[in-house]
């Protein structure tokens, strides 16, 4: 039901090619997928990061915010796409790590510290720590079993933090102070200015894109791939899948617990929902919406889907039945999300004028 | 000392014995053919040597070394590369990732990579022209290509084939197996379990016949067309 649409591979440089270009030719590649062929994914790469740039200039503070928030889900999204779109492996519980993220770093700005890169650190850590466990017992469940045991404990997680009095319970925390962010010794990002919040938010998802990009064109991505395809085959090249799945488990982890990390600091409270059935599905239908096995797909998907909610929570309080029919209509009819539709329809018109 | 060596192998799945007692040698630059009907053990064989079996008795032995019930990632690192029968090529990577995934197990330097690439292109120059094309559009005979070259890239010291001919056209079945004759000049042993015997036999320098679970045969490719009795048993 959920097959990842591969992109097309196209000739990639050689690899003497590429140690020869310099930094910003790297990152150009990177921002321009070499083997997700087409044009297409490259001018819509370009276009979203031409239209998010420009945003904030266009929208007013409400929309400026709401944007910032769907970049958060978009880790999210992006998330479940390294999982699904390469590893085979569909999480019903990215929800977890964006919960635990944001209880981690709600707890620490209310009660330890200031410092923003310390409570990366903590998070980096958690999360590391957490995913390499919880990874290592549900990887070696197959299929469907995956999925359950990553919903439950997600689930887990939620009814802790929603039954436990000393995190604030089913009301949750409220009132976390916004740090300065000191980049560099006399840089500091003042995140009450949304502009800067905005792009600073912007900068990172743009480096997390590319990161991940990178790791998965490189061999560790094919392997990932290659036991998508065909799990059976691979150990008889040598590679135990077990700990090539841990890896992009507690690498997709790290990414969905990104948008964690900065939602306090966003909306200024967190809640047991962070770790709920909403927050991991709406992921899946991210990057359903926006293709999966594309990275860039989830980011698109997860602004469409993060306004399109927020359009209709004005009209009806049911938005979560706009995204179920959302969730069937493309896994009935745009199984490849609207990557996919572009992909088709450019393709078609190709061969109408040759 | 032989580089492959079986020692009265028995290997089951659950409770359905399968293999009983099968004991053979490789050495190094070998073919050795293995023929038999369907159900005879071959294949079982074959999966018990790359551990995705675990043998009930007896001893594996590669190199001097006791492989028997490592796992098949193990023993692929040990040397031995496995050809399956459904050739299970990756139908959504390209050819050239395809191969690349033969390498990437074992550390090694990018111009020894390019060199075993070119290696595998030289062998099947059809290959290097479909370097870019996904393994899925490639016809039968190239998916065996492709897989006999996966194998091959990770410079294995014993290949095991399952019926390499299966399924193809007979122009195809030409160029695998001249390919195979080829790679034993290069210095790979080679164990092939094939149904296609007098093909196997002409490039084999030593021949077992199983049945049920049993070697019942062995000798010189020679040796066991003459045989009357197996030539009847394996309808050739």
């Amino acid at each position: 039901m959920l097959q990842p649409s591969i992109p097309p591979v196209e000739p990639r440089p050689s690899l003497n090619t590429a140690a020869k270009l310099n930094v910003g030719d790297r990152l150009l590649r990177a921002l321009y997928p070499p083997r997700a062929n087409a044009w297409q994914l490259r001018w819509l790469g370009f276009a979203m990061l031409v239209l998010a740039a420009i945003f904030p200039w266009l929208g007013g503070p409400f929309y400026t915010r709401l944007a910032i928030e769907s970049f958060l889900f978009g880790a999210t999204a992006l998330s479940v796409d390294i999982l699904l779109g390469y590893a085979g492996l569909l999480s019903l519980g990215q929800a977890a790590y964006f919960g635990l993220a944001a209880y981690i770093s709600a707890l620490m700005y209310l009660h330890v510290t200031q410092s923003f890169w310390l409570v990366l650190v903590a998070v980096v850590t958690a999360v590391a720590v957490f995913s390499l466990v919880l990874g290592a017992v549900a990887i070696r469940a197959k299929g469907v079993y995956f999925a359950l045991i990553t919903f439950g404990a997600a689930e887990i997680l939620s009814k802790i933090a929603h039954n436990t009095r000393a995190i604030g319970g089913s009301d949750g925390l409220i009132g976390i102070p916004v740090p300065r962010i000191t980049l560099l010794p006399g840089v500091t990002i003042d995140l009450q200015n949304n502009f800067v919040f905005y792009y600073a938010v912007l900068g990172v998802l743009v480096l997390i894109y590319i990161g991940t990009r990178r790791i998965l064109d490189s061999g560790f991505g094919a392997v990932l791939r290659a036991i998508r395809d065909n799990s059976d085959r691979v150990p008889y090249l040598g590679y135990n899948s077990f700990w090539y799945k841990l890896l992009a488990y507690i690498m997709a982890a790290q990414v969905a617990a990104v948008g964690g990390l900065i939602y306090p600091l966003l909306r200024g409270f967190v809640a047991p929902h962070l770790f709920g059935f909403e927050v991991s599905t709406k992921a899946v239908v991210m990057s359903l919406v926006g293709g999966v096995g594309t990275l860039l797909g989830p980011l698109a998907g997860s602004v469409i889907v993060t306004f399109l909610e927020s359009a209709v929570g004005s009209y009806t309080e049911r938005h979560l039945l706009v995204l179920g029919v959302i969730f069937i209509v493309f896994v009935m009819f745009l199984p490849d999300g609207l990557i996919g539709l572009a992909r088709r329809l450019s393709a078609s018109r190709g061969k109408a004028a040759p | 000392m032989p580089l492959f060596e079986l020692d009265r192998l028995y290997a089951r799945y659950d409770y359905a014995p399968v293999v009983h007692g099968v004991s053979f040698s490789v050495d190094a630059g070998e073919i050795v053919s293995i023929f038999g009907r369907n159900g005879a053990g071959k294949t079982t064989t074959l999966r018990t040597i790359m551990g995705w079996l675990r043998p009930s008795q007896g001893r594996i032995v590669f190199e001097g070394v006791a492989i028997g019930g490592m796992s098949p990632d193990r023993v692929f690192r040990k040397g031995i590369a496995f050809i399956p029968e459904d050739r299970r090529i990756f139908a959504t990577l390209s050819v050239e990732e395809n191969l690349i995934l033969g390498l990437f197990s074992r550390w090694r330097s990018g111009a020894e990579q390019r060199l075993q690439l070119d290696r595998v292109f030289d062998l099947f120059p059809r290959l290097r022209e479909r370097r870019r094309q996904l393994g899925k559009t490639l016809s039968g005979g190239e998916q065996q290509m492709l897989a006999i070259g996966r194998a091959l890239v990770g410079a294995p010291k014993l290949l095991l084939v399952d019926e390499p001919s299966e399924g193809l056209a007979p122009m195809v079945v030409n160029e695998i197996f001249e390919s195979l004759a080829r790679m034993r000049s290069e210095g790979v042993a080679l164990l092939l379990v094939e149904q296609n015997v007098r093909r196997a036999a002409a490039i084999s320098s030593s021949c077992y016949v199983m049945e049920k679970g049993r070697i019942i045969k062995h000798g010189t490719p020679a040796d066991v067309m003459a045989d009357e009795a197996v030539r009847q048993r394996l309808s050739v």
